[in-house]
């Protein structure tokens, strides 16, 4: 969503909170320059990762929230943060409201972060690490934090948190953990996607890199060379040892899904991948999210077209739709994976990240903002259908989630989940209750965590 | 106040014109759209009408199909809206045969929760239609919270006996909707007219129960033509009231009172299905006299049409993937007209098919020029009967139904149903894009004499020449007459024919050869990667299945990792041959592997002979286990492969060749004969023995060379438009061959070799080869708008009545784009308009 702000210092948006960023500057004036116009640690200031972990220590789940400082308001190198909150311990008002967010701790970092990870102990692979690592990328700097997770669900940078880009590779994005047992021991990594890439003579424009970083020593390996299209999100599939890469929205008129066996990749960097150009199954499309099915069978990803009459003609890119699309993961005679479409369901325009909730016995439900239409899609797909969408309040009418992006689904007792959505507009966290996935037509609109006042 | 003055100077513009301006429809993200007859302002009587569902703005948009304008609202300058609950994702109309206004209503998802009582329904909103002012009225609960709504159809309400033809006249003042449920229910809502006031209300019947214990839900819903049937896609398995398991389309006898006590039949399309629609077709028969514009003389039929799964259809399915034509008289796929297929080949999209749509009525005022011909009875004359005007790139005709398909592309292909398939934008029979090789490349000996030729076949033997002399031809202009193609069945395709080649797949992966005391050297191409269970085999490739063609005899080329202790003689480019092909061994080698014998090539023409010494060291020398390396499987022989079609056979020199499809029953029975059709193959893995092997490789190859295409077009002694060709140039056909719709090879030869003492003993280089490229001449015939966008509804509709000029039929489509679009496909591309 920052790929719509300008690089650094200059940000049009800014006229909307100027009476905001006027205030802060006053009160900036009063005291220590600096200090006093860092992020704020009980705020919640246009997130950008969301995600949802259990307490290393015990005691249930928590939320990690990563604030990206988008319009700058403060300073830009200490002006983005991580936020925990304990979503049950942020109440909500009599009389209903917003829920002011319990607070468990915050940890500033740079402006612009991306997507956040947490590598802990229950995931799979992931068994033999001792202590749980939220990962975030950090465009504004070009940078991976790695925080160590206290007991409590609380970060803590321990002097080794930060990893800098390798080579020519910028604006680190998108995470996943993948931990693995290769022929060399076993692997606790996290794949870091990049949005940019620093050009060069000779190289083709718009190359696509992706870092792997031990997270057992916080050192990054030689990011490798996807081809053309840089990248945007990743997601790991343990059972058959793939990583997937979504394309960034740069490249109009190719956007590659690719995938790869990180044990496959040499110490040169060199990675042999596979791909499938979305453009082919829906032309003029640009990737906006991807998520593995919980069984890893299926491929899903969320897409925006564009007219390209319009683009060819003009240069200007319109988005005139929304699609779905439903990739079944095959594997071919001779063993490589492969994705065939399967379904492409037209939704909105400005569609987003994917949430998936897992059903036993059943295909996944999914979850998925329409950032532009401030709307939030319900979608089954064993039924492969459209659920219901969560967008307006029934009464007055006004946007509930304005701006919908980072999603964090979470599994609650009982069989029922909860997806817990970022406003990037409202600064707010919205849950959404599937009490029973097997009937989710009855999901709704649950607990609502903003800042407190 | 400039404003103002526009907007006065606009309105009375207005007034002084006949003609009502024109506001824009403004579509916010439409969903679905139908046609409904109603009352509106705009015109007093009743009237057809577009009722387009915007989900992005909650509202219904109208427009009339008359001059494709949006009725206005009273505001003069915007266009009507009739605002509905949140996200409307479905719009229907029934008629209540009563010459009266249609029944509409508008659903979408449940949306949130009532915030004073938590309740959360299922509902139809009603839409006034009948009094000129439309406006949702009422919402009517069809289901809980807890369902989906996954189709719904306005169907009429039966009478019970039929009329000529199988037809069922509908009940005058009532109709129904059938509302598709997830869960496997079919809620049914009645409407009725009110004698008062003309007003429909709807009040619910009984439910459908889908498949009893055994429940399924259907996702797509198409009304039979016959007004009694309705039909329903489904993903899962149907099971009908006779407890018949069915993998394809539900068919829902919606005869009689009550919905609960309807008798649900599974028709069998061989796959799961997810969009269905119906037409009554008067189909093209195949004589000698067939008239191209006119040749259905046929009778009318009722046929089911059902777009196939994905993940059951294709090259390796029973079913290829495309439109599937279903014959409910027999609950089967419609047969096969040439008799050769055992069922007719689906309707072949280019992409991923999102919905389909049929119209299989002429024009309420038809032309004489759209006439198609049906017999008067079984035995007597032609008659010219009405019928649609379609009119793909090769040129207009007529036809009795017609079709569209709306891709993932959002490009909306036409199909012409009475011709069995799309229509084709570039001819298949006639230069310059007939079906043909397209060229051939010659790279056999580059830098000798040897060449690989075509053999011109001489004249039939006579008693007077029993045995005459054929040629050898040796140049590409000379070769390609001497193969033979055949329209429908050859693809677009590169082919290489070659001496010794690496099969389609199996060129440099990553192998492992195993040292095995009891099976000697068996080499496996798969990837070992340790695991906390222990070594997990990746990337297995199948060698053991027979689709990949391997062959004892084929050649192993192999390169061993160098690692320490191993002599430098194991790691150098080696080779041996296929002694034996494993069955999988999930531990061992899950895709199965080979057992290798030493090399046995002769010396070939630049009198290279493989190294013996490299085998002769693993053989000797390599410590039993694993040992990793680079690995190449090639044809230990003659192979003809195809870039998209794999193994295609191993033709040999001098022996004709023709790859083509068995015909009869012989998938079917080589299907029976193979144990693994598919791969990854069931658990346990089925043995299968060398005749077994044998008929799972013509099977995979039989299924790649089934017809795709039935060519719409004539060949009777029509001049091309190219100057100086008459009739039909299909390669290696005669000029001028009668039958447009043939059974033929995808592509047949005989081949030879120049000079002679090329032979088996003294063979070509290794990977000597022809390039040999076919088309098809196949250009599917679609009609898009020229923005992008996804499409999402389409509903048909016939301007006749409005109109002396095509087109006449029409479908509209709805997109995300904001945009209705209206496809003519009795009209050129460029005729087809955009309404926004």
């Amino acid at each position: 969503l920052t790929l719509r702000s300008p690089r650094r210092y200059r940000s049009p948006p800014l006229r909307t909170f100027a009476p905001t960023v006027l205030a802060l500057a006053l009160l900036a004036g009063c005291g220590d320059p600096v200090s006093e116009n860092r992020s704020p640690l009980d705020r919640i200031y246009f997130p950008t990762g969301l995600t949802v972990a259990p307490r290393p220590g015990g005691g249930g789940d928590v939320l990690y929230v990563v604030n990206s400082n988008f319009d700058l308001g403060y300073v830009p190198e200490e002006g983005g943060s991580v936020l925990v909150i304990d979503p049950e311990a942020s109440i909500e008002p009599a009389g209903g409201g917003l829920a002011p967010a319990a607070v468990v701790g915050g940890i500033r970092i740079p402006s612009y972060g991306g997507e956040i990870a947490i590598a802990h102990p229950g995931l799979p692979g992931c068994e033999g690490l001792t202590a749980s690592t939220a990962i975030v990328p950090v465009r504004y700097t070009n940078e991976t934090y790695l925080l160590d997770v206290e007991p409590d669900g609380a970060l803590r940078c321990n002097g080794n948190c930060r990893v800098p880009a390798q080579a020519r590779e910028e604006d680190p994005f998108g995470v996943t953990v993948a931990c693995r047992t290769s022929a060399t021991g076993t692997r606790h990594s996290a794949f870091v996607t990049h949005l940019k890439a620093t050009p060069v003579t000779g190289a083709p424009a718009g190359e696509g890199f992706i870092t792997e970083i031990d997270l057992d020593t916080h050192r990054a390996a030689a990011p490798f060379n996807l081809g053309v299209a840089p990248t945007s999100q990743v997601a790991f599939d343990p059972t058959r040892g793939l990583v997937f890469a979504s394309p960034a929205t740069g490249t109009p008129g190719y956007a590659p899904i690719r995938w790869w066996r990180p044990a496959g990749v040499n110490p040169g960097g060199v990675v042999e991948y596979s791909l499938a150009d979305v453009n082919a199954f829906v032309p003029s499309s640009i990737v906006r999210g991807m998520a593995l099915s919980s069984d890893r069978t299926r491929l899903y990803v969320t897409a925006d077209v564009y007219d390209a009459v319009l683009a060819a003609t003009t240069g200007s890119v319109r988005f005139t739709g929304g699609v779905l699309l439903v990739f079944d993961i095959t594997v071919s005679v001779v063993g490589d994976a492969a994705l065939r479409a399967s379904r492409a369901v037209a939704i909105g325009i400005g569609l987003g990240p994917i949430a998936v909730v897992p059903r036993p016995g059943k295909r996944d439900l999914l979850v998925f903002p329409d950032i532009s239409g401030n709307e939030v899609h319900l979608y089954d797909d064993e039924a492969g259908a459209l659920v219901t969408s969560f967008g307006r309040n029934p009464v007055t009418g006004r946007p509930l989630i304005r701006e919908p992006f980072a999603l964090a689904p979470q599994a609650l007792a009982g069989g029922a989940w909860r997806v817990w959505i970022a406003s990037f507009r409202d600064a707010t966290i919205t849950a959404i209750d599937i009490d029973d996935p097997n009937v989710p037509g009855a999901a709704r609109i649950g607990k609502r965590i903003g800042n407190s006042e | 106040m400039i404003r103002l003055a526009i907007l006065l100077l606009a309105v009375a513009a207005t007034a002084c014109s006949d003609s009502a301006p024109d506001v824009g429809a403004r579509f916010g993200n439409p969903s679905a759209v139908t046609v409904f007859q109603g009352v509106t302002e705009r015109r007093p009587e009743v009237s057809p009408y577009l009722a387009v569902a915007n989900a992005g703005s909650d509202q219904l948009s109208i427009i009339d199909p008359r001059d494709d304008r949006p009725v206005q609202s009273p505001g003069l300058v915007f266009p009507l809206s009739v605002p509905t609950d949140g996200n409307p994702m479905f719009v229907a109309a029934a008629s209540l045969a009563d010459g009266g206004a249609d029944a509409l209503v508008v659903a979408g998802p449940p949306g949130v929760p009532d915030p004073t009582t938590g309740a959360q329904e299922v509902t139809l909103q009603l839409v006034a239609t009948w009094d000129g002012k439309l406006r949702r009225i009422s919402s009517h609960a069809v289901g809980s919270g807890g369902e989906i709504i996954l189709a719904i159809a306005g169907v009429p309400v039966p009478q019970d006996v039929p009329v000529e033809g199988g037809i069922y006249p509908p009940v005058a003042g009532a109709a129904r909707f059938l509302v598709a449920l997830s869960g496997g229910r079919i809620a049914v809502v009645r409407a009725t007219r009110q004698p008062a006031d003309g007003a429909v209300a709807l009040t619910n019947e009984s439910s459908l129960a889908l498949g009893g214990a055994s429940p399924f839900d259907v996702v797509s819903l198409a009304l039979s033509p016959d007004g009694r049937h309705v039909y329903g896609a489904s993903y899962d398995i149907v099971t009908g009231s006779d407890g018949v398991p069915t993998q394809g389309v539900a068919e829902i006898d919606a005869l009689g009172d009550d919905p609960a006590a309807w008798t649900v039949r599974g028709l069998s399309a061989r796959a799961p299905t997810y969009g269905v629609a119906a037409a009554r077709v008067i189909e093209r028969t195949l004589t000698a006299s067939d008239d191209f514009n006119r040749a259905h003389v046929e009778s009318p039929r009722l046929l089911v049409y059902a777009l196939p799964d994905r993940e059951a259809c294709g090259p390796t399915r029973a079913v290829d993937c495309g439109v599937l034509t279903i014959d409910p008289v027999t609950g089967d796929l419609a047969e096969d007209p040439l008799g050769e297929l055992p069922f007719r080949a689906p309707m072949r999209i280019p992409v991923l098919p999102i919905s389909i749509a049929t119209w299989d009525r002429a024009p309420a005022v038809p032309t004489d020029a759209d006439q198609i011909g049906v017999p008067a009875d079984e035995s007597g004359p032609v008659v010219l009967v009405p019928g649609i005007r379609y009119t793909p790139g090769t040129g207009f005709r007529a036809t009795s139904a017609i079709g569209i398909v709306v891709g993932a592309d959002g490009r909306i292909y036409s199909l012409d149903l009475g011709r069995w398939g799309p229509g084709s934008d570039q001819s298949l029979l006639r230069p310059p894009s007939q079906t043909r090789v397209a060229n051939i490349v010659d790279v056999t000996d580059p830098s000798g004499d040897a060449q690989i030729g075509m053999w011109n076949e001489a004249d039939p033997p006579t008693p007077e020449n029993p045995e005459p002399l054929a040629t050898l031809e040796t140049t590409p202009a000379e070769m390609i007459p001497q193969m033979l193609v055949t329209p429908g069945y050859t693809p677009d395709e590169t082919w290489i024919l070659a001496w010794q080649y690496p099969l389609t797949g199996l060129e440099g992966r990553r192998s492992v050869l195993v040292r095995d005391d009891a099976l000697g050297l068996v080499l496996a191409m798969q990837i070992p990667e340790a695991t906390d269970a222990g070594t997990v085999w990746r990337e297995a490739v199948g060698l053991y299945s027979p689709m990949l063609g391997v062959h004892v005899g084929d050649v192993v080329a192999l390169e061993l990792d160098a690692v320490p202790g191993l002599p430098d003689t194991c790691v150098a480019a080696g080779e041996g041959r296929v002694a034996e092909i494993l069955p999988p061994d999930p531990a061992r080698w899950p895709g199965g592997a080979l057992v290798l014998s030493p090399p046995v090539n002769p010396p070939n023409v630049a009198g290279e002979t493989p190294r013996e010494d490299v085998y002769a060291c693993w053989n000797g020398q390599l410590a039993s286990g694993v040992h990793l390396g680079t690995a190449t499987v090639g044809s230990g022989e003659w192979v003809l492969l195809g870039a998209s079609f794999g193994h295609a056979g191993r033709p040999q020199p001098n022996v004709p060749f023709s790859l083509d499809y068995p015909g009869g029953d012989a998938e079917e029975q080589l299907a029976e004969a193979c144990a693994v059709p598919t791969w990854p193959p069931p658990e346990p893995v089925p043995a299968c023995d060398a005749t077994c092997r044998d008929a799972c490789e013509q099977l995979a190859i039989a299924r790649k060379t089934r017809r795709f295409y039935y060519p719409q077009e004539d060949c009777q002694a029509t001049p091309s438009p190219n100057e100086g060709v008459v009739g039909c140039a299909i390669t290696g056909r005669p000029p001028q061959f009668a039958e447009s719709v043939l059974i033929g090879p995808v592509l047949e030869f005989r081949f030879g070799l120049n000079p002679a003492s090329v032979t088996a003993e003294h063979p070509l280089l290794r990977t000597a080869h022809v390039r040999i490229t076919t088309a098809s001449g196949l250009s599917p015939s679609f009609r898009a708008p020229t923005a992008g966008g996804q499409a999402t509804g389409s509903v048909g509709f016939d301007r006749s009545p409005f109109t002396n000029a095509e087109p006449r039929i029409v479908f509209y489509v709805s997109y995300t784009d904001n945009a209705l679009y209206e496809a003519a496909l009795g009209a050129f591309a460029t005729e087809s308009k955009t309404i926004r």
